[in-house]
């Protein structure tokens, strides 16, 4: 199964604030760029009762891949994430915008801390996923497959589902930790070509199996590749 | 952890401490807001008489509501990192009185004041802050709070609110920072 191995990985801390809304389309305040260690808030939702009404902040991560060689439509692909924290939280994978420069050639930089557009219009690439705090292996839409196919530059974002992409105020801290020293990847699936589409007058979508042979065993028949 | 089980670390320009969720050290209060206390304290003592303050903090507003001629000055605190540094600093003040615990656990043991500024921070109670406001202040009394928003609104719901409006350049930090603060003023 072809895999592709993050290009540049990195987290945004988001600017603090009162306003929850803000806090989340605000810019960033710290970008780290290229972590290796344990990073057990990359993704976060942070509330404190503190001064007057509170303080929300999130944090979220930003992936690159080098998508160039995708040329097929992928039948599937996943992001593959080492978790090491959960405090109850979720998380989603979300387009990623032009995170990293979009060609993965710039460090992470606060001004991409919503690269991902929460608040505007952000393109979900997963379903909500509870966060593992082993290996997360977060299935992607077909938006997602679309994109990758045709963009030869593939940024994610992993944010909080609930409280950051989703729109529910947090009334207490979740978060989710990531391994940045592990390496992160992409893997796809693209489907099989057969240059066979009949045989004796049948369609090829009509026939299981060829001598008893089942059909996806098959390399060649009569030199014709399958 | 509670905010009350937090310990707090004093330096001269602020209070605070680490949070283990935030990943760094989440400021309580900065020396930057010197101009908003004073100007808080001159708004609950712009009429003299009982001043209650709820929240010490680093002590600046009560340091410029001494400033002003006044009849008494009652302060609560509960942190107990902080009760002591209230307690020293009003030792030699005889018109101050420091009552320590919850402001809505002692609310009933308290007068009615002419003025009232309140400054808390994680305080379970603020929802109960709007509510209490007539037990507190005598009718015709003043009354403003640290304001966390960055505009002519209020986090507790306050009708007939007035805001000045201060600019501030605060540096980074966990709690505000807008360039402008609306300071707000209620009477009763």
């Amino acid at each position: 199964m072809p895999t592709i191995n993050a290009g540049r990985v990195g987290y945004i801390r988001g600017t603090p604030g009162s306003n929850y809304t803000s806090a989340k389309t605000s810019n960033g305040s710290t970008a780290v760029d290229s972590p290796t260690g344990n990073v057990s808030n990359a993704i976060m939702a942070f509330f404190s009762s503190g001064r007057g009404g509170g303080t929300f902040l999130f944090q979220r991560t930003y992936l690159y891949f080098d998508t160039s060689g995708i040329t097929t439509l992928p039948s599937s692909a996943t992001l593959k994430i080492t978790g090491i924290t959960s405090n109850s939280s979720d998380a989603i994978v979300a387009d990623g915008g032009n995170a990293f420069g979009g060609d993965g050639n710039t460090a992470l930089a606060t001004t991409d801390f919503n690269e991902v557009d929460i608040g505007g219009s952000p393109v979900a690439y997963s379903s909500q996923t509870s966060w593992s705090t082993s290996l997360n292996s977060i299935s992607l839409n077909s938006t997602a497959l679309s994109n990758i196919r045709s963009q030869s530059d593939t940024v994610f974002c992993v944010l909080n589902s609930t409280n950051d992409y989703g729109s529910t105020q947090q009334s207490s801290t979740v978060n989710a930790g990531i391994a940045f020293g592990t390496t992160i990847q992409l893997e796809y699936v693209v489907a099989a070509t057969s240059n066979i589409d009949s045989l004796n007058g049948v369609a090829r979508a009509s026939i299981s199996s060829f001598n008893a042979t089942a059909l996806a065993n098959i390399d060649k028949i009569n030199g014709v590749d399958n | 952890m509670s905010y009350l089980d937090k310990t707090l670390t004093f330096e001269s320009d602020r209070i605070y401490y680490y949070d283990e969720d935030y990943g760094d050290n989440f400021e309580v209060m900065m020396d930057w807001e010197d101009p908003l206390m004073s100007a808080s304290a001159a708004y609950v003592c712009q009429n003299g008489g009982d001043i209650l303050e709820i929240g010490f903090g680093m002590g600046i507003s009560a340091g410029y509501i001494q400033s002003h001629s006044i009849t008494s000055h009652t302060i609560v605190e509960n942190h107990p990192n902080i009760i002591p540094k209230a307690q020293s600093w009003a030792s030699d003040k005889p018109n101050v009185t420091i009552v320590t615990g919850s402001w809505f656990n002692v609310k009933d043991n308290l007068s009615t004041y002419d003025g009232l500024f309140y400054d808390t921070w994680g305080d379970d109670n603020m929802t109960n802050f709007s509510a209490s406001l007539s037990i507190l202040v005598k009718t015709g009394g003043v009354v403003t709070w640290w304001n966390v928003l960055s505009e002519e609104n209020n986090y507790y719901n306050i009708s007939n609110v007035t805001y000045t409006q201060h600019s501030v350049d605060p540096p980074s930090n966990s709690y505000f920072n807008n360039t402008t603060y609306y300071l707000p003023q209620c009477q009763l």
